[in-house]
């Protein structure tokens, strides 16, 4: 999708005031995730450190955007948002409730938070036909007698705007567009408040993304489900998203509302990242800045202080001696740069 | 899975593959005889004549007679009853022992550790070692044999099975089945074991003919079925001495034994083709 980027189009935060006195529906505070990473029996364990004291809140019916170049962890948070991946410190929210353990009001909640995978191809059983995975979270969760799951999934086929023939196909028998939509559909199975949504249209051809994403925004608008949008591309997000995180090797560099951010990004990793995106115009180029240079560090050894100075034009003595703190900006948005100190 | 073996595909498969249909042909063929090898078989199988012995193949004798003078075609269609018995009974043994240790371990990756380890143990020991090992501390009986030979050979299926199953289970739709809040067991039966369906369809030959083959050592040792019932093992193994002179006697039972392993294993491999959805039979 190489649009180009106007923040001008991006919804508009839905009223302020009233999403303000709302309490989060979901809250991220200070969430950790290291891996240990062994190569070979007596290879000392290391730590790979992918996501680092991360932060964040979704409120109901918004669309958040995470943002950031592979590698920076955002799938990572995605999967412990929805309990796949366990945090290895820091606290995931969701209405309130911490999301730790197997009781049984963490386990209703958690049908509450469903995902959209990136590989439409990879998250569906090769061996079931696509209606048994839609109905796989009635059955999973009891949600209505058997008999009545396959009108459910007829329903749920026409909102994600396939036809009820297909119901009885393999995965293989359908195009990627088709099986994100099969995708969607079995997430929407499990009547979801809030869907993480995995670099949902990433593997598809630039023709079905504009697709699938007018499809996600129909529904974001018909059942108000919150969306946590992870994504590389920032065009995407743009015309999606009403808020939006910007991470960079497991850290949260810069958040705020979308447009404020797309307008006048602050962090000089969000700019770099707004200047790698082609522009249709000539004209858009005057002001452009140089992309990254280099390549995202090792999060097996990450640079000390702020995790981005070996690739910033900005860098100072400073930016490798300490990690800088947040700093609330005029517009907003929050950014950690010791640029702002 | 429901779909997978359904009767126009199977009818499709074998009017394209010419060696699945013959092997499954034959495969039919054997079952048929040992179901009735009683009506089959020429002459009584322990009916000694000692006139005719040590015939070599006649009108009378197809396969010749043994020193007993009993007759080997006879001994041959009733032993093939004793040798599908227990290939198919150690096969299924094997394979359900094998299946439920290699997803267990596969899944559970606690259980893995401590179930591994037994499995080492006892692959460190050669499967037909094992087999006259466990025989040797119990009776001779058929039911006794089926379960020497799945415990001798269940170990290769669960590493099999176990390799399979840590594969798939980072699969993404497995990760989707978990969110759809499907429990452990489910997980297990309908997204990792179908998984599992066309290489123990093909190990199912493997253990098949080598279920024969451990059946036979054991007879030959004294160790398997008792010597009153023939099968192919102790034909063989009583043929053996007379070998050089008399070749009839190994040499019909164990062409026999060859023909039955090859179909089954052309039945095998087509079945894996089968079983793999990506495959069409159009």
């Amino acid at each position: 999708m190489n649009k180009p980027i106007n923040p001008e189009t991006a919804p508009p935060p839905a009223d302020d005031d009233d999403q303000r006195a709302e309490a989060p529906l979901l809250q991220i505070d200070d969430l950790v995730k290291q891996f240990t990473v062994r190569r070979g029996l007596f290879a000392r364990a290391r730590k790979l450190s992918a996501v680092n004291e991360i932060s964040l809140n979704v409120r109901p019916g918004e669309t958040f955007a995470l943002i950031g170049e592979s590698g920076c962890g955002k799938t990572t948070v995605g999967r412990m948002v929805t309990g796949l991946e366990k945090p290895t410190a820091g606290t995931i929210r969701y209405r309130g409730t911490e999301m730790v353990g197997r009781s049984q009001r963490v386990t209703d909640l958690r049908r509450e938070i469903q995902m959209i995978f990136q590989d439409p191809y990879a998250s569906l059983n090769p061996r079931l036909r696509v209606w048994e995975s839609v109905a796989e979270p009635i059955f999973g969760f009891r949600l209505m007698p058997k008999s009545a799951a396959r009108g459910r999934v007829e329903e749920l086929f026409s909102l994600v705007g396939l036809r009820p023939d297909q119901m009885d196909r393999f995965p293989h028998e359908l195009s990627g567009g088709q099986r994100q939509r099969v995708g969607i559909a079995r997430a929407l199975a499990a009547d979801p408040k809030l869907i993480v949504a995995d670099e949902p249209v990433s593997a598809l051809d630039v023709s079905i993304q504009a697709q699938i994403l007018n499809l996600m925004r129909k529904i974001h608008g018909q059942l108000g489900i919150a969306y946590l949008f992870i994504s590389h591309d920032l065009s995407v997000v743009a015309h999606i998203s009403t808020r939006i995180a910007v991470m960079y090797l497991g850290e949260i560099v810069e958040t705020g509302e979308t447009r404020a951010v797309l307008r006048n990004p602050q962090h000089p990793y969000t700019q770099e990242l707004l200047a790698s995106v082609p522009r249709r115009r000539v004209s858009d180029r005057s002001e452009r800045v140089r992309p990254p240079k280099g390549d995202l560090p090792s999060p097996l050894d990450p640079p000390s202080g702020c995790r981005f100075h070996p690739r910033c034009r900005h860098a100072m003595p400073e930016c490798s001696a300490s990690a800088p703190a947040q700093r609330e900006m005029p517009n907003g948005a929050r950014v950690r740069c010791h640029l702002y100190d | 899975m429901n779909s997978m073996l359904s009767l126009t595909q199977t009818q499709r498969m074998l009017r394209h593959n010419r060696a699945a249909a013959i092997g499954l042909v034959i495969l039919i063929l054997f079952v048929l005889v040992a179901i009735f090898a009683d009506l089959i078989a020429p002459y009584p199988p322990s009916a000694a004549n000692s006139i005719d012995r040590l015939q070599g193949p006649s009108t009378a004798h197809w396969f010749g007679t043994d020193q007993h003078g009993r007759d080997v075609l006879s001994r041959v269609v009733v032993g093939t009853r004793s040798s599908i018995i227990v290939g198919f009974g150690a096969t299924v043994a094997t394979l359900l022992l094998g299946t439920v240790i290699g997803l267990l371990s596969g899944y559970f990756r606690v259980l893995d550790w401590v179930l591994m380890r037994i499995i080492d143990g006892l692959m460190a020991i050669p499967a037909i070692l094992l087999a006259i090992a466990l025989m040797a501390i119990s009776r001779p009986s058929l039911f006794n044999v089926i379960v020497a030979i799945a415990i001798a050979d269940s170990p290769r299926t669960a590493r099999l099975v176990r390799s399979i199953v840590m594969s798939t289970r980072g699969a993404l739709h497995v990760d989707a089945a978990r969110l759809a809040g499907i429990g452990h067991v489910k997980i297990m039966l309908k997204h990792l074991l179908p998984g599992t369906f066309g290489a123990l369809a093909v190990k199912g030959t493997y253990v098949f003919a080598s279920a024969i083959i451990v059946e036979a050592v054991l007879s030959f040792l004294g160790l398997g079925l008792p010597p009153t019932v023939p099968s192919w093992g102790n034909i063989i193994a009583e043929g053996r001495l007379y070998f050089q002179i008399y070749p009839h006697m190994v040499l019909f039972p164990a062409v026999i034994l060859s023909v039955l392993v090859l179909s089954i294993n052309m039945v095998g491999d087509a079945l894996r083709d089968l079983l793999d959805p990506r495959m069409k039979w159009e």
